[in-house]
């Protein structure tokens, strides 16, 4: 056909997009649930299509390409191959690539790799590294195996913790100053290793941001919502596993955005606003930590629904209810079994509610918080730790063992004078920051005797699940750095714990997770 | 009915693309009595209602494939002269195709030469 192909370009074109779109979007429904056979049909029939047309246009890299993923999908339908997650970012690359080379007839790509990698899934998952990134990082960079990096992490650790030891052996009662000034320069070399580590397993926020526009543009327009996504911030950069672990939280916000918060065109019309709704995706480094913001300009949470579903739930009582600050309501959005949804769409109201989404964010340390306006919008700001693998903790002692609290999940430490704690409904409350705060002896839920304290003890209020908790203890130590060791699971690990550290006098400290106390 | 102007041919594919090309392959090849069919339901329909000479069915489209079409077609018919579009590699399902009662396949892309010749052949074996 190549004699008088281009009379057909621009119908190939148009119907190569809408093919491309329908992979996109059965790999989005995919995602969700990975044996769908109608979907995977509808990829593979897609791919199919377009390699045809390929052909026929005399485009051979598509066609190659194409031929490739048709093959792959065939595998999957035939359930001679699982979608991995990897492969799921991975495809929806390679659905970019046919794309571009779609709109560009010219386009020179690396279609060999892509071709080597779809005919090698199994490989692909290992690597979760990408051809396309191969050829178009501009730095130069090799590939290394994430399990390398973790031991990397894992010796820096181990070496902080051999640091600290030495410390406290020698290092804090010499007076020789060759052996003080020795010690400041290996505390700094220790450091800057320890920091150039962790940043090898840094990625920026961009690999998993790039997938959202699709998501929003697609369950939008199916939902005939017009939504725009802004994204800032796309080089910040978090822990693989961090990024990775958050990936879920932020799909499920978005979609609840698009789904719940952004009106219907015709509706916004109404209110004043523009019939095109905004979500702004957003990441900023704060300290020690990553700050990413899910803002909509949408119809806002309905705080007198959500209380009344917390009543009908039997979450709350109705005088609670009425009692209720606009705050203390909004703290109520991260309580589990509470959706406000009107009805369940197949979108973001499968009975996974904002709670999921509050646990999944604190299980990385991470905080979430709401804030919104009636008719103006939402925001969500959640923070989230760089880094799992070296983390800020609190030294805690609770007869005689010490404990790790995550700093991420301390609010503040205080002496309480134990006249001042109240009984309400049989349980020991404190007053913090005009709040009401419930007191748990952390000796109970490890299973240890505490003793109890007499005049004053000592609280520490963590935040649990969204809210701020106290936990007693016999005394709190220092700040300090420590190294995470995830507890495997033969037994060694607890229902309150399963991490811990290595302290620098040696000994193993349990590192404390307040959602589960 | 000899002449190839008077031979009315259905063209089932769901590809626009694809069925542009294929007609514009028979046009100039002197075929203009030309139907289209985007599914294979819409042939099935097309084809009790219209009775075409020929037929050329994609096999890998929506809902009712090209398989399935060409069955219920053969049933309704069992004289139906149907050409199968496939593409190279599928091999088993040309051969599958000739048992349900294809008369011959063309593969894409489309060589005019090709696509001529299975047609007087099919023409032919009238």
């Amino acid at each position: 056909m190549s004699d008088d192909k281009s009379a057909y370009r621009d119908l190939f074109v148009q119907e190569a997009h809408e093919h491309v779109q329908n992979m996109n979007e059965a790999l989005l429904k995919l995602e969700e649930n990975p044996k769908s056979k109608e979907h995977l049909d509808s990829a593979f029939r897609s791919a199919h299509t377009l390699k045809g047309m390929a052909a026929t246009m005399g485009y051979d890299q598509i066609k190659e390409l194409c031929k490739a993923i048709e093959e792959l999908f065939d595998k999957f339908r035939k359930g001679e191959e699982n979608i991995s997650s990897e492969m799921f970012s991975y495809l929806f690359k390679c659905f970019d690539t046919v794309q571009e080379m779609i709109d560009d007839e010219n386009k020179k790509v690396n279609v060999e790799q892509y071709l080597n990698d779809l005919r090698n899934p199994a490989s692909l998952a290992k690597q979760g590294e990408t051809a396309s990134q191969q050829h178009s990082a501009l730095p130069q960079t090799i590939r290394v195996k994430m399990q390398d990096l973790d031991s990397l992490v894992d010796l820096v650790g181990e070496l902080l913790i051999a640091k600290m030891r030495l410390e406290q052996m020698v290092g804090n009662n010499t007076t020789d100053n060759r052996v003080r000034h020795t010690f400041m320069s290996l505390g700094r070399l220790v450091s800057d290793l320890q920091y150039q580590t962790m940043k090898l397993r840094l990625v920026p926020v961009e690999q998993i941001f790039n997938r959202f526009p699709r998501m929003i543009r697609d369950v939008s327009s199916s939902q005939g919502k017009s939504v725009k996504l802004e994204m800032d911030g796309l080089g910040i950069e978090l822990d693989r596993t961090v990024l990775d672990a958050i990936t879920d939280p932020l799909l499920h916000m978005l979609r609840n955005a698009v789904d719940h918060a952004i009106e219907m065109p015709d509706e916004r019309e109404g209110a004043g606003k523009s019939r095109t709704g905004t979500i702004r995706l957003a990441a900023s480094k704060v300290g020690d930590r990553v700050m990413i913001t899910v803002e909509d300009d949408g119809r806002g949470i309905d705080l007198e629904r959500v209380k009344a579903k917390a009543v009908e739930k039997k979450i709350i009582t109705k005088e609670e209810a009425d009692a209720m600050t606009d705050d203390e309501a909004l703290d109520l959005v991260g309580t589990p079994g509470l959706s406000t949804a009107k009805q369940v769409t197949d979108i973001s109201g499968r009975g996974v509610g904002m709670d999921v989404v509050f646990s999944q964010i604190e299980l990385v340390g991470g905080q979430v918080k709401i804030e919104t306006k009636k008719g103006q919008g939402t925001r969500f700001t959640l923070l989230i730790p760089l880094s799992l693998a070296i983390i800020g903790g609190l030294l805690i002692t609770i007869s005689n063992e010490k404990y790790v609290l995550p700093l991420s999940s301390v609010i503040s430490t205080m002496r309480v004078d134990t006249k001042s704690v109240k009984i309400v409904h049989g349980k020991e409350v404190i007053m913090f920051r005009d709040q009401v705060v419930p007191l748990a002896r952390t000796g109970n839920a490890l299973g240890i005797k505490q003793q109890d304290s007499s005049d004053f003890m000592t609280v520490v209020i963590v935040n649990k699940n969204g809210r701020p908790y106290g936990l007693i203890v016999d005394a709190f130590e220092s700040k300090q750095e420590i190294v995470v060791k995830r507890l495997d699971s033969s037994g060694a690990s607890s229902s309150v714990s399963s991490e811990a550290t290595i302290l620098g006098d040696g000994k193993v400290a349990l590192i404390l997770d307040p959602a589960k106390l | 009915m000899s002449s190839r102007s008077s031979t009315k041919i259905l063209v089932v594919d769901d590809a626009l693309f694809m069925r542009t090309i294929l007609k514009d392959i028979l046009n100039s090849n002197g075929f203009t009595n030309i139907l289209e069919a985007g599914d294979g339901a819409a042939a099935i329909d097309m084809y009790r209602k219209n009775k075409p000479d020929i037929t050329t069915m994609d096999v890998n489209m929506p809902g009712t494939d090209g398989m399935q079409a060409l069955k219920s077609i053969m049933a309704m018919d069992p004289a139906a002269k149907i050409i199968m579009v496939t593409s190279v590699e599928q091999k088993q399902i040309m051969q599958d195709a000739i048992k349900a009662g294809a008369k011959d396949y063309v593969v894409k892309p489309f060589d005019r030469a090709m696509v001529s010749a299975v047609l007087s052949k099919v023409m032919r074996g009238r």
